[in-house]
């Protein structure tokens, strides 16, 4: 897994690379927009390739744990589909399904709780940035409501 | 000396008023509050809470804002000790040593510790702009685009004492900040750069989504991997002021009194330049601090002189960023800059005809930073047992609440969902990079101090005639060279020394 991502880092290395040879190196004979693109993203490859190869050297055996695994993930899921719901749904309730559907998967069995929870918190998330400070959280479909 | 005496009363006659203290309480207290949320620093505080004082007086309303200034400072720090989130980039520092004492059941003495530094360097910091505020802004005045890139160099150098674990990987970790740095139009030629043809990219990569993504949710998420949401409440913990465990002892205070000097002085030195701010100071402080310690070992494992290092120079460059501002008109970071518009707004020019002009108004602003230091100390010991109970709430039901604030607070800067989408994509990003030894710090350190860097070593290669041979014909800058040259050659000479002696 460790080189898996390491080996990542090189291929995005590579990409920024990739592009930043389409930037001017020297204009002027002072260094262009590419100047630093450039050498950043040589000296990125050259160090990721050193480190991948001193780790296959090494060969080192990683341990990952996969006992909590499956919880990540469906942290991850459910964050990202937050994210995706934030403007659709409005701040005040995709943060109250998020904040249930999470509380759902971490403090099982306690259905009553996390549906207190659930409310209690969004909204008193929602109170302090949309009204003590106004700082104008989207409402989603609500917008044309109120 | 006389002149420092008659300021100091002028100063204080003005502050200690009925009204400007109370306004003094209420914005160091607001500000304090809004630093303890994960993407509000005090330029937004203050941007969003200006209009409040817009039927005050100048003189109080500018007291009331300063508060806010500098007391978002102080709550930074208390989410970086509790859940490794900064309140902003200047509080990343403080995450190396203050987040370890918490996982150690230390988070009282932590947060004590952090308000004492505060305070420490708040008070240095406002005693050296009464003593030395005119002097500095001249030599602030001699730094330009050749000083400010040996800065930077100097400021990437300080990663070289950071990475100890691996620095191969605290380099990789630097060099993916630069390369995200590069994103967005390229100031000099105005060509975009990695923008992808988005418009929310072409302003770059703010470091805030990406600070609060590596360190809040980055490590949110490598504690759901370890298991920690299964953990219970924590039983033994005592959230009360009267145990002697959740204090610092008078031997350990005094053991590190240097720590609080240097890094006062490191940080009022670094707030006075323009553009270096609390970011650079508090990880300077560090890195310095752990260079001179006769522990470096220690540092990152919850030694106190890893949380007062930062601490003391992120107060302390809040002090200096305000040189500039009173004596020049020329403000040193994002939150000097809005309170120049405020300054403005109110009919004040700052500037060298503001101190002759208006000495009450500007000494009294001064002296209520030094009141307002006093009072945040107080304010953020009372609140410590209520900080406390956050710590010993079983982490399963943090966990949702942190996502929230991160995301909310980062939204609400630009109101934008690339920054959301961002703050994710850098969560998943610490956590492998916690998870297989990369710098997180590191990568944040390039992420600001990049896009200074390069600009100021084109605008030095433009305005120059003898193309890098700037870099020595201007004193400054030659002095800044010397030092790196000895950073960079004095451990290997050290070590070439050493084989020869034992040879």
């Amino acid at each position: 897994m460790k080189n898996i991502f390491t080996f990542f880092l090189l291929v995005v290395s590579c990409l920024y690379l990739s592009i930043a040879f389409t930037l001017k190196f020297f204009s002027n004979d002072i260094p262009g927009s590419g100047f630093f693109p450039i050498v950043i993203g040589i000296t990125l490859i050259i160090l990721i390739a050193f480190d991948l190869i001193k780790n296959y050297k090494g060969n080192r055996e990683e341990k990952i744990s996969l006992l909590h695994i499956s919880i990540f993930f469906k942290l991850l899921i459910v964050t990202t589909v937050y994210i995706a719901i934030f403007n659709i749904l409005g701040s005040l309730l995709s943060t109250i399904l998020f904040m249930f559907v999470v509380l759902l998967l971490l403090n099982e069995n306690k259905l009553k709780q996390n549906i207190i929870l659930g409310l209690t918190i969004p909204l008193s998330i929602f109170i302090l940035f949309e009204f003590m400070l106004k700082t104008g959280l989207p409402q989603g479909i609500f917008e044309n409501i109120f | 000396m006389q002149e420092i005496v008659t300021n100091l009363i002028q100063g204080f006659s003005v502050v200690l008023t009925p009204t400007n203290m109370l306004l003094l309480i209420v914005g160091a207290f607001i500000g304090m509050v809004v630093g303890i949320i994960p993407g509000f620093g005090a330029s937004a505080g203050i941007a969003i809470l200006l209009p409040l004082t817009l039927t005050l007086d100048p003189t109080s309303a500018i007291i009331m804002l300063a508060g806010i200034y500098y007391g978002s400072q102080y709550g930074g720090a208390t989410t970086s000790i509790l859940i490794n989130t900064p309140g902003d980039s200047a509080a990343v520092a403080s995450t190396f040593d203050g987040y370890p004492m918490t996982l150690q059941g230390k988070a009282g003495k932590a947060l004590i510790v952090q308000a004492i530094a505060s305070f420490v360097g708040g008070t240095i910091g406002v005693i050296l702009i009464f003593t030395l505020a005119p002097t500095f802004a001249k030599v602030a005045l001699k730094f330009g685009p050749p000083e400010y890139f040996m800065l930077m160099i100097m400021g990437l150098l300080t990663l070289i004492w950071m990475t100890d674990d691996s620095k191969l990987k605290g380099f990789i970790s630097a060099l993916i900040g630069l390369a995200v740095a590069t994103v967005g139009v390229d100031v000099i030629t105005g060509t975009p750069r990695y923008t992808f043809g988005s418009p929310e990219l072409i302003s770059g990569v703010s470091f805030i989504p990406v600070t609060i993504g590596l360190f809040g949710i980055g490590e949110l998420l490598f504690r759901v991997y370890s298991g920690s949401h299964k953990d219970g409440k924590l039983e033994n913990l005592d959230l009360s002021l009267k145990s002697k465990e959740n204090w610092p002892s008078w031997k350990e205070l005094m053991k590190a009194k240097f720590t609080f000097l240097r890094g006062s002085i490191i940080g009022f030195v670094t707030g006075v330049l323009p553009g270096a701010g609390a970011t650079i100071a508090s990880f300077f402080s560090y890195s310095i601090e752990k260079k001179v310690s006769k522990e470096p070992e220690k540092f990152g494992k919850g030694h106190l002189p890893g949380l007062i290092a930062p601490e003391t120079a992120n107060n302390g460059a809040t002090s200096g960023a305000m040189v500039p501002l009173m004596t020049l008109g020329i403000p040193g970071s994002a939150s000097t800059a809005i309170l120049l518009g405020a300054f403005l707004m109110y009919g004040l020019q700052p500037g060298p005809l503001l101190m002759i002009e208006k000495p009450d108004f500007a000494w009294g602003i001064i002296s209520s930073m030094y009141f307002g230091n006093a009072i945040l100390l107080l304010i953020n010991i009372v609140a410590i047992p209520f900080f406390l109970m956050i710590v010993k709430l079983p982490y399963r039901f943090l966990i949702p609440v942190i996502i929230s604030l991160c995301l909310i607070g980062t939204y609400s800067l630009n109101h934008s969902i690339i920054e959301i989408w961002i703050l994710l994509i850098f969560g998943v990003i610490g956590f492998f990079m916690k998870l297989y030894g990369y710098s997180p710090a590191a990568l944040v350190l390039a992420l600001v101090l990049g896009p200074l860097a390069e600009n100021t070593l084109r605008q030095s290669l433009i305005m120059s005639e003898t193309g890098l041979g700037i870099f020595v014909t201007r004193p400054v800058s030659l002095l800044f060279l010397v030092l790196i040259a000895l950073i960079v050659f004095y451990p290997v000479f050290k070590r070439m020394f050493m084989k020869t002696q034992k040879v």
